[in-house]
């Protein structure tokens, strides 16, 4: 489905990636595992057009996603839900959501799909007339992934959403994505809390300073040693 | 003295509506951009001689009645539309490249513009036309023919309500009306607000940033054509530098209301224009400046944000 | 060993050899100006240069605002109208001080700085777009004080007759031959050079102080500075105290040049604007790129722009229409050459290198 080939980045003079390939197919949860400042929010951002890579290749069933601009490539149907959540703070939880769909037309669906995100996240609606700058962490996350799924996207990005999230928040949002993903949406995870990521993928890949040193199914990279060592705090 | 107050209130009203009208302008430019565009003032003093060489052409001195009602509707939506064509240009070939600059490139540019356009307003106002007084003397005010009737609305009261002050009046909130439609229950308007909270954001959600930005640009612009032509039917002169002065003005009124901050525009728009109206007649009009820019300096050192909370994001 | 000269050229155009090419050529001036009017000029050239020295200072004392402080500065000229203002109410008959051009020239400094202080101390902190009309406000609001207070400033007319630079009467006829009026020329000269020269000294010195080096830690991050145990706002006060005060030195000049604190419109946002553009074009960041802009944009409005004027009419044949005068264009050009530069060289012509790498760096994405 999604196909990154050799991509090579920079953040001005400082190359960020240094030729990172990975593939998605339909159906997957993939996740990608690093510290920080691994490059995974990069290439998140290349993915979805925010950020221009230098050089290599981003096909999404088919299609170059390079020359495209991001607000084109949303309606190729991909969803990115960026790093720090950005909801947009003056508006309204339902507004956060009601801009989610702005690519759409189809009331009927939209309909439909809010009250699918109201059923996973019933705290969204409590608080769908309340602004959005004063949730919690953990509610804005709940929202910054409603708001993205409101694209009705084939491809979920998801950058960090357990960041600053307490691990029962963290569970909730992770059982969301489960299901999510059970109803179709494929999901790319980039996570910084390996375990739980690895424990959710299908497959999964490891950033270090901007190069994948490792890849493979979830479980085999959970039980790898190395990657025990070193991001899963295991002795 | 409560004729006198009631005067110089309708008086702050007329003129604080023009001031919002162009201060709108620049707020919502600065919403989306976080740029000042100094040269805004200028859009609407060449939408002003734009007016006039309308009037002119049209012959609009001689109209009456049903006839004069008409065409002067024309003279405002073609003086919106073109001071909405002039401010997009000046993003399109000045501004627009400069995006990503930092912020002393755009805020030079525009005093060039500023410039430039005021230059225009000059060599405009030197075209051999009868309304430019032959063109003989390009930098002195031109005189807008005074269209409307001039008698008292409200008789012999002491109060003069003329027909012009209720134009201005209401033309001003009827365009202010369709504004806050658009940016409170349009996809556009949506778009916009979402783009002056987080650009980035609002790409994510396939919005063409750029093309919100042309579409704020034109809006501004065409509020400031919509406003000459009220000012010129209001005040009955064209200069090359009303730009300047009023275009100050109305950038105080933007902050004082909150910078970004749409009706924030307006009440300061509003405010600025009474305080104007009370000063001139109670302290005297050769202390306008210091008395509105005194106003605009405490505001900025004790509230920053305005009066409505300005919308202007946080640098870390 | 030709290629080794033509390479580092600019390193023996140092400021300090300009000047003194300036202190030395005044004597062939007559010449220069009788080779102008066989051209059709008027070039007054020591005239002109005293107020290309005056602006030049202005430039500089923008320049440590600007270029040092990174502040957004446009009401420099308040300053300057302040300094001028001040040196007139210190030496004309009509206050009681009598303090004479020496005594004006070390207080309008002072009180420029003082002024600067209670305008920057509240406002500083301001981002740096409101700080832009924080300062023209402030322009325009002492420009209408001074206008209209007519019993203080004598309106449009100015304080007058501000005195000229006192010298020893025996130098003062050394230097005129018996000529009051070429003594006059030849003293206001060689003062505003000297003035200029030392305003430039002691900034060059200040620069490799550690002051100087705290500005450039301030203008690369701000945030960073204060961690690093500077305080921002001392600094960016101490700039901006500091280019008042230089202006304030450049008004009491350009009042003892006009013999008359002249209309309070000289101190207008027109030349605030004229100033920074002459920053701008010269170079931000950098003593001898305030210099050169100023030389270059002054010396153009008065020596180029009268000549072109000439010209067109000439070309015309209508020396009567108003658009056959270069002086209705010249805003045009000015807007025009603004524009162009900040899309192409936004750091000006002869920067300095710290400022034009800061102005060209890659931006972050958000």
């Amino acid at each position: 489905m999604l196909i990154v080939d050799a991509i090579h980045a920079a953040h001005g003079a400082i190359e960020v990636l240094h030729g990172v390939s990975l593939k998605v197919q339909a159906g997957e949860i993939v996740t990608l595992i690093g510290a920080n400042g691994a490059g995974k929010t990069t290439t998140l951002t290349c993915i979805s057009g925010l950020h221009k890579p230098k050089s290599g290749k981003i096909a999404f069933e088919g299609k170059d996603l390079l020359p495209l601009p991001a607000h084109d490539i949303v309606h190729c149907g991909i969803a990115h839900c960026p790093e720090g959540r950005r909801v947009f703070p003056r508006q309204s939880v339902a507004e956060n959501l009601a801009l989610g769909a702005y690519i759409r037309n189809d009331k009927a669906g939209i309909r439909q799909d809010l009250d699918k995100i109201y059923s996973l996240f019933p705290v969204l609606l409590e608080r769908r007339a309340q602004l959005a700058g004063t949730l919690s962490g953990g509610e804005q996350q709940m929202l910054a992934v409603g708001r993205a799924m409101m694209i009705r996207p084939r491809l979920l990005l998801l950058d960090e959403p357990s960041l600053g999230l307490a691990p029962l928040i963290v569970k909730r949002i992770f059982d969301v994505i489960l299901e999510l993903n059970r109803q179709g949406t494929t999901i790319l995870l980039v996570e910084q809390n390996a375990r739980m990521a690895l424990k959710i993928a299908s497959r999964a890949y490891v950033l270090e300073t901007g190069s994948v040193i490792a890849e493979g199914t979830g479980a085999e990279l959970l039980a790898d040693p190395k990657v025990q060592a070193a991001y899963l705090g295991d002795a | 003295m409560l004729d006198t107050l009631a005067q110089q209130l309708l008086l702050g009203l007329t003129n604080g509506m023009v001031f919002a009208l162009i201060a709108l302008g620049y707020t919502m430019v600065y919403g989306i951009l976080e740029f000042i565009n100094f040269a805004h003032g200028d859009v609407f003093m060449l939408s002003g001689f734009f007016a006039l060489t309308l009037v002119s052409v049209l012959g609009l001195q001689d109209a009456q009645g049903f006839s004069l009602f008409a065409q002067l509707g024309l003279v405002l939506v073609l003086a919106s539309a073109f001071g909405a064509v002039v401010n997009l240009l000046i993003d399109r070939l000045v501004y627009k490249p400069l995006r990503k600059a930092p912020k002393l490139a755009p805020l030079v540019s525009a005093i060039g513009v500023s410039f430039v356009l005021q230059n225009i307003g000059l060599i405009w106002g030197a075209m051999p036309l009868d309304v430019f007084g032959g063109g003989g003397q390009p930098a002195a005010p031109k005189s807008f023919p005074a269209l409307l009737p001039t008698t008292n609305l409200l008789g012999n009261s002491a109060i003069t309500l003329q027909l012009k002050d209720v134009l201005v009046i209401g033309a001003s909130l009827a365009v202010m009306t369709v504004l806050y439609l658009l940016v409170t229950r349009t996809k556009l308007g949506m778009a916009m607000r979402a783009t002056a909270q987080d650009p980035q954001a609002a790409r994510l959600m396939g919005i063409d940033v750029d093309r919100v930005v042309a579409a704020t640009f034109l809006v501004g612009g065409g509020l400031a054509g919509f406003a000459a032509v009220v000012y010129a039917l209001y005040i009955n002169t064209v200069y090359y530098q009303m730009g300047y002065q009023n275009g100050l003005y109305a950038f105080t009124a933007a902050v004082v209301g909150g910078i970004g901050n749409i009706p924030g525009a307006v009440l300061g728009g509003l405010l600025l224009g009474l305080v104007r109206a009370f000063s001139d007649q109670f302290i005297g009009a050769q202390w306008q400046p210091a008395v509105l820019f005194g106003i605009l300096i405490v505001l900025l050192v004790f509230r920053p944000s305005g009066l409505l909370g300005s919308t202007a994001r946080e640098k870390v | 060993m030709g290629s080794v000269l033509t390479k580092n050229w600019k390193q023996y155009v140092t400021l300090e050899s300009l000047l003194l090419v300036f202190a030395l050529l005044y004597p062939l001036f007559p010449l220069f100006d009788l080779a102008g009017e066989a051209a059709g000029l008027q070039l007054h050239l020591d005239q002109r240069l005293v107020t290309i020295f005056i602006y030049g200072i202005l430039v500089v004392a923008l320049n440590v605002q600007v270029g040092y402080a990174g502040l957004l500065q446009l009401g420099i000229a308040a300053f300057f109208g302040i300094g001028a203002m001040a040196t007139g109410v210190m030496t004309v008959d009509k206050y009681p001080f009598h303090f004479g051009f020496w005594g004006a020239l070390l207080c309008a400094p002072f009180i420029a700085a003082v002024a600067g202080t209670v305008i920057g101390a509240p406002t500083l902190r301001l981002r740096g777009d409101y700080l832009a009309i924080v300062t023209i406000g402030f322009g325009e609001v002492l420009r209408t004080v001074l206008i209209n207070l007519e019993n203080i400033t004598d309106g449009p007319r100015g304080l007058n007759p501000v005195p000229d630079v006192w010298i020893p009467s025996w130098l003062r006829d050394f230097a005129g031959g018996g000529d009051a009026g070429e003594a006059n020329l030849l003293v206001m000269y060689y003062t505003a050079l000297l003035v200029l020269v030392a305003a430039v000294v002691v900034l060059k010195v200040i620069e490799t102080t550690r002051v100087g080096r705290a500005f450039v830690a301030l203008r690369e991050d701000e945030l960073a500075a204060a961690c690093m145990g500077l305080d921002p706002g001392r600094i960016k006060l101490m700039a901006f105290a500091g280019g008042a005060a230089l202006s304030g030195l450049a008004g009491c000049l350009y009042a003892t040049n006009l013999t008359t604190t002249a209309d309070p419109t000289n101190y207008d946002f027109n030349n605030s604007v004229m100033v920074l553009c002459c920053l701008i074009i010269g170079g931000l960041g950098s003593l001898r790129g305030a210099l050169l802009g100023a030389a270059m944009l002054i010396g153009f409005d008065n020596v180029l722009s009268p000549l072109l004027d000439r010209a067109i009419q000439v070309a015309v044949g209508d020396a009567s229409h108003p658009l056959a005068r270069f002086s209705s264009w010249r805003w045009f050009l000015f807007g025009f050459a603004l524009i162009f530069m900040m899309r192409l060289r936004p750091e000006g012509l002869f920067p300095a290198r710290r400022v034009a790498a800061e102005l060209h760096e890659e931006p972050e994405e958000a």
